[in-house]
């Protein structure tokens, strides 16, 4: 009895963790790199189950000599998710706020470690999955 | 946090419906106990996430700067059995996928189907045949001869590969394939440096890994407690410190002679003939206690 009951309580613990993980990645995979397009997915899984009111922080390196692709894709549970890249001395070099679309084509001068920080506006819930939400941060790369 | 409520509610809930409440509760708490440090490890390396190039985007700036085909740089076929623990199988899968990249970018249609072979074998070996099944097989297979088609299907397989293995709580061994497909990529740079010294724009690519290894070592820091961790950290500190000694000058770039927006610093970096050298001995020695 006591073996059923432990095993019941693991599996109750680890369902939400896998559940959020392959949720995420049939997310990336039909909704996000399809976004693409012409750019070569890089094949980098940059993803995080995110709340309302939470950020994450991604450091990425990108060669001079390549035109990049960024999408930051998030589900449609939390709105209005907005990114920034800065450079290692956390000069803010590009913010998504006010712009269309989250795709954003780029290049750079040199070969750079930049970091992306994305945002999930508004008071968190983490008690609540409608609260919780997957964001790709997805790179492309095309010869320049 | 909702894991730990419902692990909460759990509790209680078995709590009053079991007799042997005090020893099983005792257990419970273990279980539960893990499973939060566990959540607080995810967490903590989901929100600051580091990654790299992947090993294709980095092989074909290499070929951009003159690389060539070279038959002795790759890891031999035949050792793919001779890995036997986690942190060598893992590490060895990154080799591998490394060098099947290499194959696939300069066109080498055999050496692809050998490559391929061995990063399915390391793939058994890691309990992840389901991702480097016979669909995938096929695909290469049907496309061998198309670089573009296969890079694709590549970078779109150990995308696969990393999303399974992190379902599977096994992050650690995502973070070995990452490293071992960046010292391959290293390696084949700095080989070819060595026979072809007098190629400048190949010496800047092999620089700038510095930027890639600033983040790997970010990646593999978030695992150092798993076993045969301490030892990889421990080699990518030997060649961070080389790389730190490489001269960075940072200026605001002006040129903007491109058709997409240009973001970022200019960034000029120096490398002594004496650093490098002691790189290029440096990678060879972790990449072949690697191999061997």
């Amino acid at each position: 009895m006591k073996n059923i009951l432990k095993l019941i309580l693991l599996i109750t613990l680890l369902i939400p963790s896998i559940y959020s993980s392959a949720q995420c990645k049939r997310f990336t995979k039909k909704q996000c790199i399809p976004q693409l397009e012409e750019y070569t997915f890089n094949g980098q899984l940059n993803t995080a189950v995110l709340a309302r009111g939470e950020d994450a922080e991604l450091m990425l390196s990108f060669y001079s000599g390549q035109k990049y692709r960024m999408f930051v894709c998030a589900e449609e549970s939390l709105e209005n998710v907005s990114y920034k890249i800065l450079d290692t001395d956390k000069n803010v070099i590009y913010t998504s706020e006010g712009k269309p679309s989250a795709v954003f084509d780029f290049s750079v001068p040199s070969t750079q470690q930049l970091i992306v920080q994305v945002t999930v506006p508004g008071k968190g819930n983490s008690h609540s999955l409608d609260f919780q939400g997957c964001v790709s941060v997805l790179i492309g790369f095309i010869e320049e | 946090m909702k894991r730990i409520t419902i692990a909460f509610a759990a509790i209680i809930f078995l709590a009053s419906c079991e007799n042997e409440k005090s020893n099983t509760i005792s257990e419970i708490d273990k279980i539960v106990e893990n499973n939060v440090k566990s959540e607080e490890r995810t967490e903590k390396i989901e929100n600051i996430i580091y990654n790299i190039p992947s090993p294709t985007e980095t092989v074909s700036i290499l070929k951009r700067a003159g690389a060539k085909y070279v038959f002795d740089f790759p890891n031999d076929p035949l050792k793919v059995d001779d890995y036997q623990t986690t942190t060598q199988k893992g590490l060895n899968m990154g080799i591998y996928g490394a060098d099947l990249t290499y194959a696939t970018v300069f066109n080498k249609t055999t050496e692809t189907s050998f490559y391929l072979s061995c990063v399915t074998k390391m793939g058994k070996k890691l309990n992840v045949e389901n991702v480097f099944n016979e669909d995938v097989n096929e695909r290469i297979q049907d496309n061998v001869d198309n670089r573009d088609s296969m890079q694709v299907i590549i970078n779109e397989t150990f995308w696969e590969l990393d999303a399974y293995l992190k379902e599977q709580e096994r992050e650690n061994v995502s973070a070995l394939i990452i490293v071992g497909g960046w010292i391959e990529s290293l390696y084949i740079a700095t080989q070819f440096v060595k026979l072809n010294p007098e190629n400048e724009e190949m010496k800047q690519r092999v620089a700038e890994q510095k930027y890639s290894l600033n983040n790997l070592t970010g990646l593999v820091k978030g695992y150092n407690n798993k076993s045969g961790m301490e030892e990889v950290l421990s080699s990518l500190d030997e060649l961070k410190s080389i790389f730190d000694e490489i001269d960075e000058k940072k200026e605001k770039a002006t040129n903007t002679n491109s058709d997409v927006v240009m973001i970022g610093n200019k960034i000029t970096l120096e490398m002594s003939d004496d650093l490098l050298k002691k790189l290029i001995t440096r990678v060879e020695e972790i990449r072949n206690e690697i191999v061997n």
